[in-house]
């Protein structure tokens, strides 16, 4: 009923927004006054740890504080995600969580990284787990800094130009728990429980523990006077301890979630059944010893399950077949398992005006591929079944050695140059490469103005996805691959004055061998120099913690033409307190696309949020996913209808602190 | 789209911002609450990093010896016998001292808290002055 109500108003939205934002921002502008309360919130605001790990120097920054992540009543990443100006969320037809630029396609998974504290997400599989922790929960969370056109090389860890780092809450400021219970209108919840203390004889410690499940809808389809499903949904658990005694830090962490199939890989998208567990396990022990060199152990244990069932045939290579090399799958059962050890070294070493970091990692990345392929359909008709059994093993031995240097010629200037060496090296068939990246960064403060430089050569990696299997079933693999070559100019100017800050971003980008797959020539490289420009305008207006306007507009323009994704992207969004009450208002404005003939109009993705603080500790609220449900929609190929990348839907919201 | 615009200039205006932290500010406050009629009070702290913070606070000076005192900053140390006024840093201290300590400012639930204790107050001969009464509790 609320919906239909709602969607009779849509074309009324963007005037009722605008309308909502005018009032509650006038009316947060009576409530500051000067007191102690104000002056502990100055203290918290002064104090936030996003100020100490953040690194203006790393590439450009967009941060998400604790406070910003309350009052979003934010409560997995995907919900931070679709804010981050520049970028793209969307999903691919396996319901994998992924950015696209402006016009373009996806960005690879092994191009995006995600850090949980000093952990790196990895994987051999499919090099980056991001792809399992994208929508990770993120009440254990205290900041999210997103870093774009970036190296990675401050970060020491394997290459990526995008980097999300994740970083928890800390138990010596926590001295407590917390207990968040989510409802939605469709039937889902997320539930959430921490517990942090400092003990007396020096050791802390933080546990979590979150449990959902977000039944994100079906989506049908009919094809050929049949009806099918495609289920977004998505359960999981998360597990997360993290100790800290003396100068020895432990995180420990573990995620396990069940997708649906999405719409799979089939042709026609028409799947049966399904669907996809994840796990990733990992434990990370820091050693910072009291002269700036730091030692760390990580090991990552994921599997990633998937069976994907599609009565109308999935495209799969099988070199066996008199068909070019490729064949129909009705039932796909692939199984990825990983194993990794990281040994990363680093040490800073401080001279009068150079701040050097010299670092080197060892990981040794063990993957397993087994695989079970059926077709209801033989070579030859009418004779058996088709049954395919794959079986790969493979390992890689990464080893990394960086060096940094942080330049203070002046206190209005400051240039980093960074190098690092990558060096793959693979138990069997695939090629040994070398890699490495060279980056000059350059900031300047001149009065209320700030101009950020950097020139970045670097790479994308391949992954056993790509270059391993032993049967070219069900994908045709190339060890012979090389990883493209990715070139990164960006620049911004920032005006900063009291409490406005306008900010101009523009970024280059040229990738060169890209990776492009084809099911009868498997992985490829390509031929073909990918060019993009892209921009971003940015301005905020800070009233103060609590009162706070962002407004972003980022566009892009690619040297393939390339058209698969919207051309602009409009954002707002407005931080509110006003007496008890948090607001929170966001809206995305995205422009139209055109994808496999099928035209998406411009969408427009209004979220917004109410927290009212019953006490200190106690608060009530509410949320509004794509509340007028036109946000931005992904069109894929086989299914004319487009699906909401973030579905319609409003949840109930209770937290209690203890 | 003009309406965002014509909003956002209407937001022209700001105040000046004050170059002395919000933690200075509020340790003079606790200061000022607990001996509102010394002209100079005499502090003893274990953290270096406070003293620097400390000393700035007008009418405050810091002393070495901790009996020559008029009240304890503590950060660290759980040993500190000595019968002074005490204030804690942490949350952990809060708990250790609980029996004499007269107040704290830490970390508690994510957010910073400051809080005086009525009955080690009384203990030591204090009162809490002016705005800071509604800190004063019986217990945590």
């Amino acid at each position: 009923m609320i919906k239909c109500y709602i969607n009779y108003y849509k074309g009324e939205a963007l005037k009722q927004i605008l309308l909502f934002y005018c009032t509650f921002f006038l009316a947060s502008l009576l409530s500051a006054q000067e007191s102690m309360e104000n002056l502990l919130q100055q203290y918290k605001e002064e104090n936030k740890l996003s100020k100490i790990t953040k690194r203006e120097t790393a590439g450009l920054l967009e941060l998400y504080t604790r406070d910003e992540l309350e009052k979003m009543q934010a409560h997995n990443l995907l919900d931070v995600f679709k804010t981050i100006p520049g970028l793209i969320l969307t999903k691919d037809s396996l319901g994998i969580n992924s950015f696209k630029k402006h016009k373009m396609n996806d960005i690879p998974d092994a191009a995006a990284r995600l850090y949980i504290n000093d952990h790196d997400m990895t994987s051999a599989s499919f090099g980056s787990a991001f792809l399992i922790w994208s929508d990770m929960p993120i009440e254990y969370v205290d900041h999210i800094e997103v870093y774009k056109a970036t190296s990675s090389i401050e970060f020491g860890n394997e290459v990526a130009s995008l980097v999300i780092k994740v970083y928890t809450k800390s138990a010596q400021r926590e001295e407590g728990g917390k207990i968040k219970l989510m409802a939605s209108d469709n039937g889902g919840y997320d539930t959430n429980l921490y517990y942090g203390q400092a003990l007396e004889n020096g050791l802390s410690y933080f546990v979590y523990g979150n449990k959902d499940n977000l039944k994100n809808g079906d989506y049908k389809h009919s094809y050929n006077g049949n009806n099918y499903t495609i289920d977004d949904s998505k359960k999981s658990y998360t597990l997360f301890a993290n100790l800290l005694y003396k100068e020895w830090t432990l995180d420990i962490g573990f995620y396990n979630k069940e997708t649906g199939a999405y719409t799979g890989p089939g042709l026609y998208k028409t799947p049966s059944g399904g669907g996809v567990q994840s796990k990733h396990f990992y434990a990370h022990l820091t050693k910072e010893f009291a002269n700036e060199f730091r030692l760390q152990f990580a090991y990552d244990h994921v599997e990633n399950d998937g069976r994907y069932i599609d009565e109308n045939g999935m495209l799969i290579s099988d070199p066996d077949s008199p068909t070019q090399g490729v064949w129909f799958s009705n039932d796909s059962h692939i199984v990825f398992k990983d194993n990794i050890y990281s040994l990363i070294l680093d040490k800073k070493f401080y001279f009068q005006k150079h701040t050097l970091l010299v670092g080197t990692f060892y990981k040794y990345k063990q993957f397993e591929d087994d695989a079970f392929i059926r077709a209801n359909q033989n070579y030859t008709l009418p004779l058996d079944e088709y049954t395919k059994k794959v079986y790969a093993k493979n390992s890689l031995a990464l080893s990394s050695l960086y060096l940094e240097d942080n330049y203070k010629y002046d206190d209005s200037l400051h240039f980093v140059f960074s190098v690092k060496g990558d060096f793959y090296r693979y138990d069997k068939e695939v090629k040994s490469q070398n890699k490495y990246i060279a980056r000059i960064a350059a900031i300047k403060n001149i009065d209320v103005f700030q101009i950020k430089a950097y020139a970045t050569r670097s790479y994308i990696p391949a992954t056993f996805v790509q270059l391993y299997n032993d049967s070219d079933i069900p994908v045709k693999v190339n060890p012979d691959l090389e990883y493209p070559t990715l070139d990164i100019y960006s620049a911004s100017l920032r005006y900063k004055k009291e409490r406005h800050i306008l900010e101009g971003l523009v970024t280059y980008s040229s990738v060169k061998n890209s990776i492009v797959y084809d099911a009868t020539f498997g992985y490829q490289n390509s031929s073909e120099q990918t060019r993009v420009t892209s921009w971003e305008l940015l301005y905020k207006y800070i009233y103060n913690a609590d009162n706070k306007l962002y407004l972003n507009y980022a566009s892009s323009i690619n040297s393939i033409d390339l058209d698969e994704a919207p051309g602009y992207s409009i954002g707002v969004r407005l931080f509110n307190k006003y007496k008890k009450l948090d607001i929170y208002n966001e809206l995305t404005i995205r422009g139209s696309y055109t994808y496999a003939g099928v035209e998406e109009g411009r969408s427009y993705d209004y979220t917004a949020a109410l927290k009212y603080h019953l006490s200190q500790d106690i608060s009530i609220g509410v949320r509004g996913d794509n509340i007028f449900n036109s946000g931005y929609k992904q069109l894929y190929k086989g299914y004319n209808e487009a699906i909401a990348i973030t579905p319609q839907r409003f949840w109930l919201n209770f937290e209690a602190l203890f | 789209m003009k309406y965002i615009l014509i909003f956002t200039l209407f937001l022209g205006v700001s105040l000046t911002a004050s170059t002395i932290s919000a933690e200075e500010k509020i340790y003079t406050s606790v200061l000022h609450a607990l001996f509102p009629q010394k002209r100079q009070v005499r502090i003893w702290t274990d953290d270096k990093v406070k003293q620097a913070l400390l000393k700035n606070i007008k009418g405050s000076m810091l002393v070495k010896s901790k009996k020559d005192a008029d009240i304890l900053f503590l950060y660290h140390t759980s040993n500190i016998k000595i019968d002074k006024p005490k204030f804690v840093g942490s949350y952990a201290l809060l708990k250790h001292y609980k029996k004499d300590v007269i107040g704290g400012f830490y970390w508690q639930k994510g957010r910073p808290n400051l809080l005086f204790l009525k009955k080690n107050l009384v203990k030591n001969g204090l009162f809490v002055h002016g705005s800071l009464e509604k800190y004063v509790e019986d217990s945590f």
